[in-house]
């Protein structure tokens, strides 16, 4: 069985404070600290590239000494904000780790429904090639789109890059999962002109109007209740937004983490930074996780300590 | 056909934690201690509540700004 080995992350030491700009961008302090949750966003250097995240990330994993680069056969980028359109990220990040030329590689073109995406995407693909070593990586620097005097998406993003050790003899097994697409509301997160424009209103009602049922589905899926989880990892869309979910489906505040406010949302690193904190907490057997955001597009699982 | 108590328990079960006896039903919500994502939260669930859908050019025209217009825009389009 294959399933998550380990997760490594980077966050760029960067940060812009949301409260020191709040006059200048028109913005309240007290809806910023107390509604949004996100005091500062990380910012990437100039010079750093998507494929320089996922490295940089690696190279935490790396330190570790469980991975060894040289058995790796498959790599998989979640972006939509690549180096270049082409090649692939995927394929330079395999150059830079120095993987070995036996190994696949290719990007997946989602947002914040990216992680439990890109599990699915791996693990399916790596049992059907009868892979044993995988990495997943998640690198979706926002900064790179954003105009900065934009409050409804300069406050909230943050850049950030994930790493995860698919492997056998798993930490946690990946559970059934749901997906989800609601094309017609594809214009609500959007890049036109390389920049990123959100309609706030259409996201929210988008993830109010889903995400509760399909988090339902899930655990029915997976023979569950909400009793049996241990953690609820909800995409860090923002504060509010994980509040108001939370109260929708009446979970337990203790078990339904906040963690992005000195960061941000960072897209489909959202979920695996909260996860790479539960990793090692034996605790916690049984996480639900649910990813929602651009497309539109969402996906949910639940994953089982082994 | 729907009336300012309506509109008055969805901002209760809002849990925006506003004292809604005291709101005024013809200013301004957002006059009133009510942020645009409270609004967000509160026109979510009358659109919900009341199979209504609610342009988003109405919400820019303020034509959803108060507890009355609210009522009346929701039985507008009930009729």
């Amino acid at each position: 069985m294959i399933g998550i080995s380990d997760i490594a992350s980077y966050i760029p030491g960067n940060r812009i404070s949301n409260l020191d700009r709040c006059e200048a961008l028109g913005a309240d302090k007290a809806f910023v600290s107390n509604k949004i949750g996100i005091f500062s966003v990380a910012r990437k250097a100039v010079h750093e590239e998507t494929s320089d995240l996922c490295c940089a990330a690696f190279e935490r994993l790396r330190q570790r000494g469980r991975v060894e680069p040289s058995r790796i056969q498959a790599v998989v980028v979640c972006t939509q904000n690549p180096d270049y359109s082409l090649p692939h990220t995927s394929a330079i990040v395999h150059g830079k780790l120095g993987l070995p030329e036996q190994c696949a590689a290719f990007d997946i073109s989602l947002g914040c429904s990216g992680y439990v995406y890109g599990l699915a995407v791996i693990e399916g693909f790596m049992k059907g090639a009868g892979l044993a070593h995988g990495l997943l990586f998640t690198a979706d620097p926002y900064s790179k789109i954003i105009d900065e005097n934009d409050k409804n998406t300069s406050l909230l993003f943050g850049d950030a890059a994930t790493v995860t050790y698919v492997a056998e003899s798993p930490v946690f097994a990946t559970g059934r999962s749901t997906f989800g697409t609601r094309g017609k509301g594809y214009e609500g997160l959007i890049c036109r002109d390389k920049t990123l424009s959100m309609n706030g209103r259409a996201i929210f009602n988008f993830a109010a109007s889903t995400v509760p049922d399909d988090v339902r589905n899930s655990l029915a899926m997976n023979g569950l209740s909400i009793g049996d989880i241990d953690r609820f990892l909800i995409h860090q869309g923002s504060k509010y937004i994980v509040e108001f979910l939370s109260k929708a489906l009446e979970l337990p505040p203790e078990k339904t983490p906040f963690e992005c406010a000195e960061y941000g949302n960072t897209v489909s690193s959202s979920l695996p930074l909260m996860l790479e904190n539960v990793l090692g907490d034996a605790s916690i057997r049984r996480v639900l996780m649910t990813g929602f955001g651009v497309g539109l597009s969402w996906a949910t699982t639940v994953l089982f300590r082994q | 056909m729907i009336t300012g108590v309506d509109i008055l328990r969805i901002i209760r079960e809002s849990d925006i934690g506003i004292d809604t006896e005291a709101l005024d039903h013809r200013r301004p919500l957002h006059e009133q201690q009510i942020d645009s994502l409270d609004m967000m939260t509160i026109l979510f669930e009358v659109e919900k509540r009341f199979s209504v859908s609610i342009a988003e050019a109405d919400i820019e025209n303020d034509l959803l700004a108060s507890i009355d217009q609210i009522v009346q825009y929701v039985n507008a389009r009930a009729a």
